[in-house]
Parts: C-alpha cells; structure tokens; sequence
C-alpha cells in the first residue's frame, strides 16, 4: 500500500526536481554553452510556459483528487479551488503588453497617496492659476490617466478571471461526460490537456463578445493616453536641460520622408523626360511621321499632368498626415516612368 | 456514479518521474544544439533600398516558367516562412517545378521608417521592386504571390498597377476585415489608433507577437512548452521547434504611419471591399483587378479567418478566379507535409495553364 506521507514526500520531491533542473538548464543556457542567445532567449519562453505548469502539478499532488461517488463535482469544485490557483494567475498575468511595468508604477504610486481614490478625483477636477498653471494641469491630467488606466485594468483582470471561471464550469461540464469507467481521465496529463481546451474554448467565446472588445479598448486606449501625458512631460523637462527631444526627432524625420518623396518624384519625372525627348529624337532621326512625335510629347506632358493632378488630390485629403500631400505629386510621376521605360525598350528593338 | 478523475496516487508519481526523466534526458540535447537558422535556399541580393532587399533564388536546374514570381510577404514577422528549411520551403518547392523566385524582404524599421506610409510600401518599394524584376526578364508584366498582409497590398498594387502584373497569386489574405469570426478585427474596432501610434510611433514587434499570443492565451503560452517536454530528447524536432520559435519572434517593427493606415482603413473602415482606399492620391478598387487570379487561404487559419479571404471573389473585377482551400492553418500552409505536397503544385500547374 501506498502510503500518502510517502507519496506526498516522493511527490514534492521529484515535482523540485523537475523545476530545478529547468532553473537549472536557464541559468546555464545563459553560460557560453553554445554562444547561442537566440536559444536562451527560447529557454526563457519555455521557462515561463512550465512554471504554471509545474506549480499545478505540484498542487494537483497535494490536493486530494475527486473520489468516486454522487458528489464528485464538489469535490471537484474543491480540488480546482486548490489546484486550480496557477491557471486563474495564468489568466492574470495575461494583460496588454507593456501593462505590468504600468501596473507596478500605479501600485506605487497610489499606494503613496493617502487620501481615497474620490478624494483624487475631486482634487484633478480643481482649475489651476497661476504662473505654472499650464504645468499642473499637465500634472492633474497625468494623474487622472494613470487613475483611469488603473480602473481599466481592474475591469480587464475582473473579465479575464470571468473567463478563467468559465473555463472551469466548461471542463466540469465536459468531464461529467467521463464518468463511465472506461472514459475515465487517469492522468494528470490528460486532465491538463482537457483544461486548456475548456480555458482556450470559454475564453475565444468571451473574447468575441462586445463587452471584451469595449473593454479591451478601454485599456488601450487608456495606456496609450497615459504615455502621451508622460512623454509630453518628459519634453517638457528636456527642454528645460536644453536636451532634443522626441517631437524635434519626429519632425526632422517627417520632414526628411517629405523631402525624399519630392526628390524621388522629381527624378522620376526626369527620367520620364529624357525617356520622352530619346524617343522622339529617335523617331525624328528615323523620319517619322509628326504624330509620332506629337505623341511622344504628350506622354511627357501627361506625366507632368498627372503629377499635379495627384498633388492637387492629396492636398484635398483631410487628415494628420501632410506627408501624404507630398507623396502624390511622386506616385504620378514614378507611375509612368516605368511605362515609357518599356516603351523606349519597344523603340530601340524597332 | 464514478468520478470522471481516476487518479491513483502511485501512478501519478510514476507520471511526474516519467516528466522528470524526459526532461533529464533532454535537457542535454537543447544544451548543445547549434542556433536556428532559416533562408535555406541560395539566394542572392538583386536590389537594395533603405532597409529592403529583394532577393532572386537559385534552383538546382534553369527555370522553365517564362514569367518569374515576385513573392510580397506581410510587414509582421520576417519572410522566411516562405523558406523556413530545406524539407519545409514553399519557394524550394516552386523552384522543383521549375518556377523562378523572387521575395521582398522588407527590413527592420527603426525610428526613422516611422512616416513610411501605405503609398510608399506599396506604389514605392513594391512598384520598384516588380519594376526591377520586369527589367531583369525584358518583361512588361511578372506574377505577383502576396501573403497575408502582403497579399492585401499585392490586391492594391495590382489594382493600381494592372498592366505590371500578369498573374496574381494571394495566400492566407484578408480582403473582408469584418466577418464575425475575426478575433483580431473584432479587438481593434473600439481602439483609439491614432493615440496609439502617437503614443508608440512604430508599433514594437513584442507589441504585436503579445497580441498574436492573446489570441490563444493558454495553449501558445504554456500548453506548447509543456508538450515540448515530449520532443526534448529528439535533436531534430527539437531544431526545427527552435527554429520556429525564432521566426515566431524575430519580428520586425512596424513603421506607425502603416500601421496607422492599415487598421483605420482596413480593419475598421474595411474599406478594400468598399473600394474607399486611397493611396497616393488614387483609390483603389477590386474591380479594377482583371489579371488572373488564385486565392488560397487556410481552412483553419484563426488569424486570417477563411471567410475574410474568400470574399475576394465577390468584389474581385477578374472574370479568371480560381480559390484553392488548404485543410490547415496560417502557417501550416507553408511548413506543413501536405503544404509542401499540395501547394507548391497547385501554384504551378494554375500558372502553367495560363503562362503561353
């Protein structure tokens, strides 16, 4: 007989070892094994993949298991309450990319402030005066984007845990369909695997829904929000220090795709003409006829045309982006050097 | 009644020793396999500008189509999923049927490609490179294979640039952004994208792989690491899952000002069906595609979901369209067995047909 102080030290022995020897294998992938940092990097991925998984299976061996008999749900819903911990942490950790260092500013931030969270939000509604009212308004706003990204993450995590606890009704369900002897699930595998499909089912139901995708928007909008606000103060302290800052970096390069779509504009153009004037001397040189002359010409005055068609169309384009203006006057250009390319081709063959 | 959970203490100690072996036997193997590496055909570079490099292929034995292939792959992830490994290569395959290969390589884009709008990639870089192919074969028009992303700018530049392009080949392509089932489009249509990319300027790579995972949270996080555990000690499945993970994450940025246009215009406006897209000054309309065309898409593809593929047809001008549906997924289309059996031919024998 198996005893169960046996099992649980054999258990929680080989469960560390197991977890030690990929800490173990990370540590050392780092170490001149191979040279290989893509491998590492792999080796960290893999890491964080198993660590939810080792920390289940440590528990799933604590946790005594549903019995035979009428209550297997209970104390199903029981061995999942305890087993069950790293799945709804999985679910957790899973946030818009980039929200855990954000998360980890907020709890820092607001756990620094005394008063309640009301409390903050009536004082980021008072107006400001004076000679740096400009740079506490600045402030207040930064604030209360970084207090609404955190409401919006509360809302996020609420809704994923909903889809991790949907995911645990869905397996329940799905596993009140093997209760005959011989569909019984007789390892921890296997049970993990049936998991993940009820988490990945429950889950892609939840996040087709239009409450995700407001909510998922929120987020994202809130962060974004709240990285404009602490850009623009950044600038605002490095221009102070006399520092560039990322808009001066932004407009030279703005300025600079401009600049270069105008010279490529122009040297298509160019091209275009002397494609248009080769042609025509070609023809003369060979005696031909007027029209043919007359049409070479009309081609160069097409592309001339056309581009200020197109420069005239991008202006009338609403929008941010200027640079589009620009580009218009380069699409039409470019469009027709290549034709007469083939077609001065075509004439030399003649 | 019995309890669906059979599980005996002693066999799961057996089941957690077993998982301990595995990995002690092959926690060596991944210690000393070399780093992964793909583009495993020869290939060289036949033009360059800015962060691009179009790259022509070399087969065993001289090409017998007549019109090459330029392959246009998405901005997301690099290009190499076309040419993954020797056994696993959709353009290696092409090349066996005597097909000749050409791919864009867009780049890494840094700080600077941040105002490469739309109309630059697509009447810019692609126009340059189909212009670069075309005088390189004496050719008014070559065939043009756009995937995903890159088969959605290969619909725009041949409605823009018809007489360029005599066949075109889409694969994994999204034409409709709105059906019901697009878990993607469905997350971005309540997204602020302007205050995005101001916020962020190019969208970071890590930005959008995190996105992609989201999709399939707990099987692409921790569920594919924990099955790995059973191919630990076999090298070669071993090399080619890292290799894999490296393409999965080795992803170039996106430049703001695309990415700006691509979800505002395409993913929230769908604007492609509607024929609402502007670029350079000129709107892009399906119907203006009248060359030869073949759709193939992934039947269980969850990032370009069938249904916004197979809406091509209805809004396509061509009188010529053929749609091939491959029983797999986004990227099984290119590195599956079937994929290498199945697609590779169907491309040439559809360009055969139509390549006197």
């Amino acid at each position: 007989m198996y005893e169960k102080a046996d099992f649980l030290t054999d258990w929680q022995s080989l469960a560390q070892q197991s977890w030690d020897a990929w800490l173990d294998f990370a540590r050392r992938s780092g170490a001149p094994v191979n040279e290989s940092l893509d491998n590492s990097a792999a080796v960290e991925r893999m890491l964080e993949g198993m660590r939810g998984y080792f920390g289940w299976l440590q528990r799933a061996g604590v946790t005594p298991p549903p019995s035979q008999g009428p209550d297997w749900q209970g104390q199903f819903r029981q061995f999942i309450e305890q087993a069950g911990e790293p799945f709804r942490k999985m679910f957790g950790k899973l946030e818009v990319p980039g929200s855990e260092m954000f998360e980890q500013q907020m709890k820092r931030w607001f756990g620094a402030l005394q008063e309640p969270m009301s409390e903050l939000h009536d004082w980021l509604k008072l107006p400001t005066f004076g000679y740096s009212r400009e740079h506490q308004q600045l402030q207040q706003r930064m604030l209360g984007a970084m207090a609404d990204y955190g409401e919006q993450l509360q809302r996020y995590h609420a809704m994923m845990a909903d889809a991790n606890l949907k995911g645990l009704e869905l397996l329940e369900q799905r596993l009140a369909e093997h209760t005959d002897p011989e569909r019984q699930i007789q390892s921890l595998r296997a049970l993990y695997d049936m998991w993940v499909d009820a988490a990945e089912d429950a889950y892609a139901k939840i996040a087709m829904t239009d409450e995700f995708r407001q909510i998922y928007g929120d987020l994202v909008n809130a962060q974004s929000r709240m990285r404009e606000l602490q850009q623009r103060q950044m600038a605002a302290m490095g221009a102070q220090w006399g520092l560039p800052t990322r808009e001066e970096v932004d407009s030279i390069g703005k300025r600079l795709q401009e600049v270069r779509r105008e010279l490529r504009a122009a040297r298509d153009e160019v091209t275009a003409l002397r494609d248009a004037l080769a042609e025509v001397r070609e023809q003369g040189a060979g005696g031909a006829s007027a029209t043919a002359q007359k049409s070479a010409a009309k081609k160069a005055a097409g592309t001339r045309r056309s581009a200020s068609a197109r420069k005239s169309a991008a202006s009338k384009a609403p929008g941010k982006k200027a640079a589009t203006k620009k580009a218009a006057t380069k699409k039409a250009a470019r469009k027709s050097a290549p034709a007469k390319t083939s077609s001065a081709r075509r004439s030399a063959k003649r | 009644m019995f309890s669906p959970l059979q599980l005996d203490p002693q066999h799961m100690v057996e089941e957690m020793a077993a998982f301990q072996r595995k990995l002690a036997e092959g926690l060596p193997v991944l210690k000393h396999l070399d780093e992964a590496h793909y583009g495993a055909t020869p290939h060289e570079a036949v033009y360059r500008e800015d962060k691009l490099t179009l790259y022509h292929f070399q087969g065993d034995t001289k090409p017998s189509a007549k019109t090459p292939i330029l392959i246009c792959y998405a901005l997301v992830n690099t290009p190499w999923m076309v040419d993954l490994q020797p056994d696993r290569s959709l353009v290696a395959n092409l090349l066996a049927q005597g097909e000749d290969v050409y791919l864009i390589d867009w780049g890494y884009p840094d700080g600077a490609d941040r105002w490469l709008t739309m109309d630059d990639y697509i009447n810019g870089y692609l126009d340059r490179c189909v212009d670069v192919v075309r005088k390189r074969h004496g050719l008014d028009a070559i065939n043009l294979l756009g995937i995903c992303q890159g088969g959605t700018f290969s619909l725009c530049y041949t409605a823009l640039h018809g007489e360029k392009v005599r066949n075109l080949l889409t694969m994994v392509t999204p034409v409709d952004f709105k059906t019901p089932d697009n878990m993607l489009s469905s997350w971005v249509q309540h997204m602020d994208v302007d205050l995005f990319v101001d916020s962020w300027r190019n969208i970071p790579a890590d930005l959008i792989n995190a996105c992609y995972l989201m999709l399939k949270p707990v099987r692409l996080n921790q569920q594919k690491y924990v099955a790995l555990v059973d191919i630990l000690n076999n090298p070669t499945q071993m090399e080619n899952f890292l290799r894999m993970e490296k393409w999965i994450f080795d992803s170039p940025d996106q430049a703001g000002e695309t990415f700006r246009q691509f979800v505002k215009d395409f993913y929230q406006g769908n604007k492609l069906i509607m024929g609402e897209v502007e670029l350079g000054g000129r709107q892009v309309n399906l119907r203006d595609i009248h060359c030869p065309v073949l759709n193939i898409f992934a039947k269980q593809d969850h990032l370009v979901p069938p249904a916004a593929s197979r809406a091509m047809q209805k809004y396509i001008g061509t009188d010529d369209y053929q749609q091939l549906a491959f029983r797999g997924g986004h990227i099984g289309i290119y590195v599956s067995g079937r994929a290498q059996r199945e697609v590779p031919t169907a491309i040439h024998a559809w360009l055969a047909e139509r390549d006197h």
